[in-house]
């Protein structure tokens, strides 16, 4: 009971801190999914070539190659005259991207030679790299038209030319991006609830020592297990509301997430964050015990700052682990916190059927972890040197 | 203060040591009776805000017993030892307002609300501060956050208040009128309270009582005048108040008084408090409002003096003089007028009674 008072006060003391506020609830939940998936579907039209868009090209030369040029503009490409000085223009950003197509092209051509192109490209410019891997595309296609067409001309059956034809069956159904976006996940859920109880654990720890609040608050009638239960208490709700608000800040990121970026088996439908967010709901506990458990052993807001900064480092291990290293689900895993949670997760996104035996071992091994770090919270708290 | 003979906190032959080497309280005595307003009064790291600790129970004894009506409390958490604290910098929640700081310690205590509404209010009276119970420490000045945190340790009655340097980080002005603050809420509402300061005279302001703490030891425990005008040994009489001090070997002692030979065949009539033997070394004290110029022949001790500096200091003269080759020797010359001739570079007699000159170790 006398936790809950503790644990209030708590509560109402830091979300009358502006700093607590917006980290805990407004930076973790809302601004840290938003840079990161704002991040990736910025990368992923960097890299993606969308034929159905219209890309400007300019052209020298263009009456040199009309059929490239017919095919060129059957293919979204809206040809434009370039100007005298294309390298200049294409330079300075006057233009995006020009084709310099010299007189002899056509010529070449008929002679079975290769026929020179010269692309001008910007690649300090993200939109001229771009274009530039589009057209090379079409070019390249336009290209393997007319090889063929040479190899019939002269009765070769272009097939001759492709000896093996090696089909790679991708099995996971999402591919590389679908997997990254699936660690994602986990990433955000661990981060955003480090976030959510960063600053009021250091505050009601290091912080209540540092402006020296700490002893009257010990002079009270409060057993040392009701104050940490209690700042334990605050904390937790904090992560909670944290990563609840991350479930709704990820919901609606991948509403206006790109559908074409998201593979076929990749989910983040309400359903599946909920059944990601009761998953990974143990964690609250541990992530809580062990924030309050850092900073009650530091001695000032600047160290417990830098220690649990180190903190924030830990969700990333398991992020790069399963990133660079095939590691299955496996009991020892399971039984880990936060490794735990990102294999589970995956398999949640990715549809894949959860094993109820790892579920229970993920939430069994990191509340008896969270319920070990606050006991050591709870024995830190009752050291003489706790005010020192 | 109570007449009961029952100490309400007692210190027995209490030590503390940090290494486990060295005694940083050395055989701490003291009785404290209920309603009394005692201070523990040192330079900094003489010990006294580490008993004040020991008491609150964020410090445990090293070695000896406290009590607390009565009843050993070595082993009793801070938390239940009803004690009140005040701190220096206030240590109040910043973000709550004033009256849930107040609120707070009721709260824990199951106080129903409305008891806990009506004791925070007196409360905010009590330090005059009952328009701003809405407002957060932040939006106070540090005078009126240093009366919140004394409201605060007052608001659920304690047996004893301690107060750690609370006065310490308010500018001079403030510091003074705060003084009376506490001394009048003490006398108001019969609290005990020990105190801890290195400031002598807000000690001598408010205190029926002082400790004068060094190097872990209580080098004399009385009410503040006996502390001013009979100090036990030097380091007293140099620490309260301002002193003049003359060095010497005792030549001879008779009853209650000898005599200090303090160099140049100057021989200096004394009381004799803290030496023994003749030969002793013996360092004398003497208040300089208590030297004259031009003494009568009721004066015991008479010397010649040279003016080296006079100050003014409206209802005195701060005189500093050469006296028995001390060049610090200072006189408070009434500024009545009639000395207004004195210069500096001028020769006088300067003269005080055998009773006023101390004999220390």
């Amino acid at each position: 009971m006398k936790a809950l008072i503790v644990m209030y006060k708590e509560i109402v003391d830091n979300l009358r801190d502006r700093q607590t506020f917006f980290y805990a609830l407004l930076f973790g939940p809302v601004l840290l999914p938003l840079i990161i998936g704002g991040s990736l579907v910025a990368s992923f039209k960097q890299f993606a070539i969308d034929f159905d868009e219209v890309t400007e090209l300019a052209i020298v030369n263009e009456t040199a190659a009309p059929n490239l040029v017919a095919f060129l503009y059957s293919n979204n490409v809206d040809v434009i005259t370039a100007p005298d000085e294309v390298e200049a223009a294409v330079r300075a950003g006057d233009i995006m991207i020009a084709l310099e197509i010299p007189d002899e092209f056509g010529e070449q051509l008929r002679k079975a030679n290769p026929a020179p192109l010269t692309l001008y490209v910007n690649d300090a410019d993200k939109d001229s790299t771009r274009a530039a891997r589009k057209i090379s595309a079409l070019v390249s296609g336009y290209k393997n038209t007319i090889n063929s067409l040479r190899m019939q001309h002269r009765g070769i059956d272009p097939q001759v030319f492709n000896s093996i034809e090696l089909t790679e069956f991708d099995v996971s159904e999402d591919g590389s991006s679908g997997q990254l976006l699936a660690s994602i996940l986990p990433f955000l859920f661990i981060m955003s609830m480090i976030m959510g109880g960063f600053y009021l654990a250091i505050d009601t720890t290091a912080g209540e020592r540092e402006r020296m609040s700490l002893e009257p608050l010990l002079a009270l009638p409060l057993d040392r297990a009701d104050v940490v239960y209690g700042k334990f208490g605050a904390t937790l709700c904090f992560v909670l509301m944290s990563s609840c608000l991350t479930v709704l800040s990820i919901y609606a990121l991948f509403q206006f997430f790109p559908t074409e970026l998201i593979s076929g088996g990749l989910r983040f439908d309400g359903s599946t964050l909920v059944k990601a967010f009761l998953l990974v709901s143990p964690l609250t506990v541990f992530l809580s015990a062990a924030l309050i458990t850092v900073s009650a052993y530091t001695r000032s807001t600047k160290e417990a700052q830098t220690y649990l900064g180190l903190m924030m480092i830990v969700p990333m291990a398991p992020f790069f682990l399963l990133q660079f290293f095939s590691l299955g689900a496996s009991t020892w895993s399971m039984a880990l916190p936060m490794l735990s949670q990102y294999q589970l997760l995956e398999k949640v996104v990715l549809q894949d059927d959860i094993n109820q035996w790892h579920a229970l071992l993920s939430v069994g091994g990191t509340l008896l972890a969270g319920l070990l770090l606050l006991r050591l919270a709870t024995k830190l708290y009752r050291r003489d040197r706790i005010l020192m | 203060m109570s007449d009961t003979n029952e100490p309400l906190v007692r210190f027995v032959d209490v030590q503390k040591s940090y290494d486990g080497v060295t005694l940083v309280v050395k055989k701490f005595n003291l009785d404290m009776q209920k309603g009394e307003f005692l201070t523990m009064l040192g330079p900094s790291g003489s010990g006294k805000t580490t008993c004040l600790m020991m008491l609150a129970g964020f410090e445990p004894a090293t070695h000896g017993e406290i009590f607390l009506q009565g009843q050993p409390i070595n082993n009793v958490p801070p938390h239940k030892r009803g004690i009140g604290m005040v701190f220096q910098n206030y240590a109040l929640f910043p973000h709550m307002t004033v009256a849930e700081n107040l609120a707070f310690p009721l709260q824990v205590r199951n106080m129903s609300k409305s008891d806990t509404e009506d004791r925070v209010n007196k409360a905010l009276d009590m330090v005059q501060l009952g328009e701003f119970g809405g407002r957060r420490p932040a939006q106070l000045s540090g005078g009126q956050q240093q009366r919140v945190a004394v409201a605060r340790a007052l608001v659920f009655d304690p047996d004893v208040v301690l107060m750690d340097e609370p006065l310490g980080a308010l500018d001079k002005n403030l510091r003074e009128q705060m003084q009376y603050e506490i001394k009048h809420i003490h006398e108001n509402l019969g609290i005990t309270v020990l105190y801890v300061t290195h400031d002598q005279s807000e000690a001598l302001t408010m205190s029926n009582r002082i400790a004068v703490f060094d190097d872990g030891v209580v080098q004399q425990l009385a009410p503040p005048s006996t502390l001013y005008e009979k100090p036990e040994n030097a380091f007293v009489a140099q620490f309260i108040g301002e002193n003049n001090v003359l060095s010497g070997n005792v030549i001879s002692i008779d009853g209650d008084s000898c005599h200090v030979d303090v160099g140049n065949n100057r021989s200096v009539h004394a009381l004799k408090v803290n030496v023994n033997n003749v030969g002793d070394t013996s360092t004398l004290s003497i208040r300089p409002e208590r030297v004259v110029l031009n003494p009568g022949s009721e004066y015991n001790n008479v010397f010649e003096g040279k003016v080296e500096e006079l100050i003014y200091l409206g209802d005195h003269i701060r005189t500093r003089m050469v006296v028995c080759d001390d060049s610090d020797f200072i006189v408070k010359v009434p500024n009545s007028g009639e000395l207004g001739q004195l210069r500096e570079g001028d020769t006088v007699k300067v003269g005080w009674k055998m009773e006023d000159c101390r004999a220390l170790d």
